[in-house]
């Protein structure tokens, strides 16, 4: 096995920072162009109108939503693991955090637009924040739509505190191994870091006290964001099991999202002998766990839709996988199997069967055979948020207000700018900043000792 | 400029054991001193004596600030205007819970990154650190070497040499 030193950790780090492969601009190209697409489908909604998207009496909530949620899920993945299993003191993390960390941040910046975009009027948006007004009215404090407010804004901040505090000692490091502009730029990002033990004393109870502080925070704002549904009355919504059913469900997709990051970046940058197969296998067993988790709670929402008796209940269910009442038999007497049908049957195969082979060593060892359960994770976790939102709102308790619902051309280039809006800051990140935590992998090597053996 | 400019000896080390003694010694002899390392490492803390930081004690006040404001503001909002709903209290403690939270970790969370960099500076301010030229060259203290910097007169500094040397120091430079 290949020892590394101190040294090597800081050369291969800048070295990522180098002139990158054609590969990687062409990459980037592709993610500039979907962020242009769904710029232009804004623009064009911001000009034309709300009618431009599928939403509408009485689906009020639609693809928007479901990108909210699904953005936001998949920024737990880095706080988890940056907060939760640094203090489990998980030796695995400190690899892959940084770059989990980074996905955090524009993961949540990513999720934040979609409520802009949803209300239209985004010049109006400042109206969710509460300050004085001529009419001397507030915000209702009461409602989980303000709780959201609150929750995300809060989150985007603690994570972008989090990720900058964990940055400063390594653009110093970047500032001392670099030369020319890099070096004025990273000089000015150090803030004076100068690696003096005080600065590294207050750091660290520093950054212990920002986990524990962010530890809940990855509990409480997937809960908040569950609330904004289970507070509601309608059926497949009012229910005690949201909290934990999306706070497991958004790490399980924010874990898959890690693996999609982290297996090309290893391979791109040569970076093998830090993001292991140890760590990546690490990462196949949290899915895996999180996947039962995600299944236990689907069976478990239809054997209590079931068990009610409730007849609201019990229909809609029915409706969530297989649509109206005949759709599957062969004398189809009314309507027909929908997109959130589809979205069903796609949730539970991606979410539920694909992960099981992550039971065997071979497949957690292979790095392609995760790359490809990662992305269906990805996909399943976005159809699971569409299943949950849309369903319910198909099909209220009147059915004179019941109404169909299919993602517009307008939401779906906006759905496809989101990603190109994520990939892009990632791909921009990983040129201008270190992907590896420098200070946090050298804690958990064997230092330079001459006589005496180090200690973890 | 605060504080009195620079005037001692620093040593570079290759090897932490070696450093971790080097300040244990300085530690029992009472020098003034200040240690570089590219990560934090218990080895160097145990020699020091394990120094506390004032973080904690921010954080509290930062984060009880947050639940203070968390549950005033929407308190007094809701009293400011009062919005009558069905038999529901107006000030309702279980829905400001949320505020309540979030704002406590909002501000304990920025105050405590905030106090990080804060308490760093003002330690600078107070434990001078070489500004000579030869020392900004030595770029590796954030790579793979250990620097031990004494406060001390120029009559200590053959005594704080020699216990350097002693202990495999890769280079040493005296500033006076």
């Amino acid at each position: 096995m290949t020892t590394i030193t101190f040294g090597d950790v800081n050369a291969d780090v800048l070295r990522t920072l180098e002139r990158p492969k054609p590969a990687y601009f062409l990459i980037l190209i592709a993610f500039i162009t979907a962020l242009l697409i769904g710029a232009l489908s804004w623009a064009v909604q911001i000009d034309v109108g709300m009618g431009l998207s599928g939403i509408n009496h009485p689906i009020g909530w639609g693809v928007y939503i479901t990108n909210f949620v699904f953005w936001i899920g998949i920024g737990h993945a880095g706080t988890l693991i940056s907060a939760v299993f640094f203090l489990t003191r998980a030796p695995w993390r400190a690899p892959v955090y940084r770059a989990a960390e980074a996905m955090t941040v524009f993961a949540v910046m990513t999720a934040g637009l979609f409520p802009l975009l949803h209300v239209g009027r985004v010049w109006y948006a400042y109206w969710l924040i509460p300050y004085p007004t001529e009419r001397l009215l507030w915000v209702n404090f009461k409602s989980p739509l303000l709780w959201d407010v609150f929750a995300v804004s809060t989150y985007l901040t603690i994570s972008i505190t989090f990720f900058v505090v964990g940055l400063i000692p390594d653009i110093s490091a970047m500032r001392d191994g670099s030369r020319g502009l890099r070096k004025i730029i990273y000089t000015a990002l150090a803030v004076g870091w100068n690696n003096s033990f005080q600065q590294w004393l207050h750091y660290m109870r520093g950054y212990l006290l920002l986990a524990a502080f962010a530890t809940p925070l990855v509990f409480s704002v997937h809960s908040i964001v569950s609330w904004d549904f289970a507070m509601a009355l309608l059926p497949g919504w009012h229910t005690t099991i949201f909290a934990p059913y999306f706070v497991a469900g958004a790490i399980f997709s924010g874990l898959a999202m890690v693996l999609t990051i982290v297996i090309p970046l290893r391979v791109v940058f040569d970076l093998k002998k830090y993001i292991t197969d140890h760590v990546l296998q690490s990462l196949a067993r949290v899915i895996l766990f999180t996947s039962i988790i995600v299944a236990y709670a689907y069976s478990t929402e239809f054997f209590i839709a079931y068990y009610s008796g409730l007849p609201f209940e019990r229909a809609l269910f029915y409706f969530r996988a297989f649509g109206e009442p005949g759709d599957l038999s062969p004398f189809r007497e009314q309507g027909t199997m929908g997109f959130p049908q589809i979205a069903f049957f796609l949730m539970v195969f991606c979410n539920c069967i694909a992960p099981i082979p992550l039971w065997r060593w071979k497949i957690r060892n292979n790095a392609v055979a995760l790359f490809i359960i990662s992305i269906l994770i990805n996909i399943g976790m976005w159809m699971e948020r569409f299943n949950i939102i849309v369903s319910s709102l198909q099909r209220d308790f009147n059915p004179a207000n019941w109404a169909q619902y299919a993602p517009t051309p307008i939401e779906t280039g906006i759905t496809l700018g989101s990603f190109g809006f994520f990939f892009t800051l990632f791909l921009l990140f990983i040129r201008a900043m270190p992907s590896l935590a420098i200070a946090e992998i050298k804690e958990g090597m064997e230092p330079p000792m001459k006589y005496a053996q180090g200690h973890h | 400029m605060l504080g009195k400019p620079f005037r001692g000896i620093w040593g570079v080390f290759t090897h932490l054991d070696e450093a971790a003694s080097v300040v244990a010694k300085l530690r029992e002899q009472g020098k003034d001193y200040s240690v570089l390392a590219p990560c934090p490492r218990h080895e160097l803390h145990q020699a020091m004596g394990e120094p506390l930081s004032k973080i904690p004690f921010l954080t509290l006040v930062f984060g009880g600030l947050g639940l203070f404001f968390g549950y005033g503001f929407p308190s007094w909002t809701a009293l400011d205007w009062v919005l009558p709903v069905s038999q529901k209290p107006t000030v309702s403690i279980p829905a400001f819970t949320i505020i309540g939270f979030e704002l406590m970790v909002l501000l304990g969370g920025v105050g405590t990154a905030l106090s990080i960099f804060a308490l760093g500076f003002i330690d600078l301010r107070r434990k001078r650190l070489p500004n000579s030229q030869q020392f900004k060259a030595q770029n590796r203290f954030s790579n793979d070497r250990f620097g031990v910097i004494v406060r001390c007169e120029e009559g200590e500094a053959a005594a704080v040499e020699s216990m350097m040397r002693e202990h495999s120091v890769e280079e040493v430079v005296r500033e006076f």
